[in-house]
């Protein structure tokens, strides 16, 4: 059995509509800084709002303060790892 | 916040069984991993790049797969503190006057229902399953008198201790 990503591929070929789809991706990827940038920019708003509605709750529900920084420290650690890794591979793209 | 009347004091702070918490993380971790093993297992790398090199022009870089998962994961990352702030702020309050039933529904959305020892009649323990036998956890139906005549404290480790509780705080009151 062919691998999964080439009957994927070549199902997507066999479309008529498949040709101008890929003309148009590849008119965009010649600025793929701007599209990686653009993602990045994204996902970091997102993750920033979704974190701040988090900690909110921590801090506003929860009962013992203990327990709440044990978590923040771990969430914003781990956070802080992925974050870093995001942005250094966005810059070398 | 709960506010606690003047000489009324918290007895015990229950939660549910962290295997509730564990059920309600495997779909994402599964949702997670998911993708890893579709390109492990299902995908030949070599055909992908050439076809992103002669028909969409673009380059691909170790950079864009670290740039994908990092991605990837600090949103499943998220996610999962979300299920857990969900499962954390989801408790029973057992003071020496009533029992608080506080259940958080997602972000901004939160129901808490107070009942009084002296009106609790009968509590029942219900423990089901090989599982919820072996690591000591069920459910509590507690009844009262009153509008809502049972209120259910779901999936909770050692119920009959969390029983014993109630009933001694309930004697207390009635006495």
């Amino acid at each position: 059995m062919p691998p999964f990503n080439e009957i994927v591929l070549d199902s997507i070929e066999s479309f008529d509509f498949a040709r101008p789809v890929i003309e148009f991706i590849s008119d965009k990827f010649s600025n793929f800084g701007d599209i990686v940038w653009f993602i990045f920019f994204v996902v970091l708003v997102f993750f920033t709002i979704y974190s701040l509605v988090l900690v909110y709750h921590w801090f506003r529900y929860s009962i013992g303060s203990l327990m709440v920084w044990i978590a923040m420290i771990a969430y914003f650690t781990v956070s802080f790892v992925l974050l870093n890794a995001f942005y250094l591979s966005a810059l070398n793209i | 916040m709960i506010h606690l009347s003047k000489d009324e004091r918290v007895e015990k702070v229950i939660r549910k069984h962290w295997l509730i918490l564990f059920g309600d993380s495997i779909g994402l971790i599964i949702l997670y991993i998911i993708p890893f093993l579709i390109y492990w297992y299902l995908f030949d790398s070599t055909i992908t790049v050439d076809f992103l090199i002669d028909k969409i022009y673009f380059h691909p870089s170790p950079s864009i797969l670290v740039f994908t998962v990092s991605a990837w994961t600090l949103l499943a990352w998220a996610k999962l503190f979300a299920i857990w702030t969900d499962y954390y702020l989801d408790m029973w309050l057992i003071t020496n006057k009533r029992i608080v039933d506080i259940e958080q529904k997602g972000f901004f959305n939160r129901d808490i229902s107070t009942f009084r020892m002296e009106r609790i009649q009968d509590i029942t323990v219900e423990i089901k399953g090989v599982i919820a036998t072996l690591l000591n956890f069920g459910n509590i139906h507690v009844q009262t008198a009153g509008e809502s005549q049972e209120f259910i404290i779901k999936g909770i480790g050692r119920p009959k201790y969390v029983k014993e509780i109630i009933m001694r705080q309930a004697d207390k009151v009635a006495k």
